[in-house]
């Protein structure tokens, strides 16, 4: 590991383990490459298990999480601080390479909308951090979310999968399920607002309904 | 403040405010064409013309913007489904190769936009990505190398008295910008060095911010099929912005709305520049926005832009001077209405135009903006 780069203020320490994502950001963005490690270790596997997921070989899934990584490293400068961890984002710019790869548009660089997909708000920035969902989503473990997810309307659910873990465009999950464009689009919106409410239920209610 | 959102989508167990910022603003989330598209965009499901004319009409859409705000955060929780797995030992990892690859591949990496240093007179600003694409146009070197060595020359001989502590911005600051009580990086001279307190504070509070802009195409995405957004009726425009638009980014100040944004459109060939802002409170009684050009001389005072007012949407459209790209920066205050000859209130929003490298802009955004300005200007 290179020497912490001095001009850093009390910044990443020698305890990058235990350093927030908020300052490993802060860190990368003043070219600290054991920030770079840091938020590899923290986030290199899960990163890989998405892209494999959906790209269904090692060399190809390694390639893009490359690629997302070195996109961290060129724009941490954009990642917004104080809204929590930065998987979210990381996460959303592994899925956005993935998808790109799997549709054939390898070793394009991010653009600025993309990034701003990848914030999680496209677009203009519309963001809402007094929203009380974003709050309790920390939580929320795979068991809830797999729960919540198991309470969609099976097509819901399965356009849903199609899209987020098979990087399925619209046009194909069409295909795939034999359903009008406009069917797809709409299961898929209808779904991602129908898991923001199973998702928001309270845990007991949750296992009262998946009991009865 | 409760919305109409809330009855429209039947949604009482979830309890949430349908988290907005603009109070005003009652929209029901839109049915149908095009807003239909909402949940394949932020699943990455819309191929790739599709999502750029989802964009653009996310610029115009803002029940479609609200229900990104509610829905994106849904998305997000999705890969975390494959923890379990992974903890399960299920999944295996990627190689150890892999790590050494990242890091050496950082390594060699360009250094990323930023403000030069106090010690590289006026470098030349470039991102990774501009250098990839190596076709930045020469407008968007303009007021950078020339302008900037000559004022840190001056800035070093006049050995002035230390720059202001980062004062501690209120709300959000895009782009990096630290909230701890004292500058992170070494502050650029030439920023230091300027003379007007009011714009000192709030160049400060920007100095940090890299120089990404916002509305960046890319070179595929130009080549890919701009006639398919022909729907949104911007065909001229746009053939006419795709030569060449540029895109600059407005920021908000410590003291200004902490949610607005903006950008600045410069089309080249039309020399002429169009400023859209967006999230901006409506100016009070008898009080406008007005743009000022800035230029980073000691002596320079802030040449008088355009005065306007923003909408029910919070959005605000402003001609910009062709001379604009050979400013430093772009700047808003609050003035009395018919505009000042000079500033009277503190900075609210700015836009650092030297030393950005101005990226290109995507073409639907910038002919969009334009169109707006065109019509709310006759």
């Amino acid at each position: 590991m290179r020497d912490h780069n001095p001009a850093e203020e009390g910044g990443l320490a020698t305890s990058a383990a235990s350093a927030s994502d908020d300052d490993l950001l802060e860190g990368i963005q003043r070219r600290d490459e054991a920030a770079l490690a840091a938020l590899y270790d923290r986030y290199g596997r899960l990163a890989f298990a998405l892209a494999f997921r959906l790209l269904g070989d090692r060399g190809a899934a390694e390639d893009v999480v490359q690629e997302a990584f070195l996109n961290v490293w060129r724009f941490a400068g954009r990642y917004q601080r104080g809204r929590g961890t930065a998987q979210p984002w990381l996460m959303s710019i592994v899925h956005n390479a993935a998808v790109d790869r799997r549709r054939g548009r390898s070793g394009r660089a991010m653009s600025e909308l993309s990034l701003d997909a990848a914030d999680g708000f496209a677009g203009w920035q519309v963001s809402a951090p007094d929203d009380p969902f974003l709050i309790a989503a920390q939580n929320f473990d795979a068991a809830r979310i797999r729960l919540s997810l198991a309470a969609l309307p099976g097509e819901q659910r399965e356009a849903i999968e199609l899209a987020y873990f098979g990087g399925m465009s619209h046009h194909e999950i069409a295909e795939r399920t034999g359903q009008p464009l406009g069917t797809v689009k709409s299961r898929l919106r209808l779904g991602l607002r129908k898991l923001r409410e199973a998702l928001s239920e309270r845990p007991e209610s949750a296992v009262k309904r998946d009991a009865s | 403040m409760t919305m109409n959102r809330e009855r429209d989508e039947g949604n009482p167990v979830d309890g949430d405010q349908g988290a907005t910022r603009q109070p005003d603003a009652v929209t029901p989330p839109g049915e149908g064409e095009p807003h239909d598209a909402v949940g394949a965009y932020l699943l990455d499901a819309l191929p790739a013309e599709e999502r750029i004319a989802f964009e653009a009409h996310l610029l115009r859409c803002e029940s479609c913007r609200q229900e990104v705000a509610r829905l994106a955060p849904v998305v997000q929780l999705l890969p975390r489904l494959l923890e379990a797995e992974i903890a399960e030992g299920e999944e295996q990892g990627p190689g150890p190769a892999l790590r050494d690859r990242i890091l050496a591949a950082a390594r060699s990496e360009q250094r990323p936009a930023q403000l030069p240093d106090t010690d590289e007179g006026g470098a030349e600003m470039a991102t990774a990505q501009e250098a990839k694409e190596g076709d930045a146009a020469p407008a968007q070197r303009m007021g950078t190398a020339p302008r900037g060595e000559a004022s840190q020359r001056e800035a070093r001989e006049r050995d002035e008295p230390p720059v202001m502590p980062l004062a501690r911005p209120r709300g959000r600051i895009r782009g990096g910008i630290t909230t701890s009580a004292g500058p992170a990086f070494p502050l650029p001279r030439e920023v230091a060095r300027w003379p007007r307190p009011w714009l000192a504070a709030a160049v400060l509070a920007i100095a940090f911010v890299g120089a990404m802009i916002w509305g960046l195409s890319l070179q595929g995405r130009l080549d890919d099929k701009n006639r398919e957004i022909a729907t949104l009726r911007l065909e001229n425009q746009t053939i006419r912005a795709r030569a060449n638009a540029t895109a600059w980014r407005i920021v908000p100040t410590a003291d200004g709305p902490g949610n607005a944004e903006g950008t600045l459109f410069f089309s080249l060939p039309d020399q002429r520049g169009v400023v859209y802002l967006v999230h901006l409170p409506p100016p009070p009684r008898n009080k406008v926005y007005q743009l000022w050009y800035v230029e980073n001389t000691p002596s320079a005072a802030p040449v008088p832009g355009a005065t306007f007012t923003v909408d029910a949407q919070g959005q605000g459209f402003a001609p910009v001077d062709p001379k604009a790209p050979t400013f430093d920066a772009i700047a808003l205050t609050e003035e009395p209405e018919g505009g000042s000859t000079q500033p009277t209130s503190a900075v609210l929003m700015i836009g650092q135009l030297a030393g950005a490298a101005g990226q290109r802009a995507d073409p639907a955004r910038a002919a969009w903006a334009f169109a707006q300005l065109d019509a709310t200007h006759q």
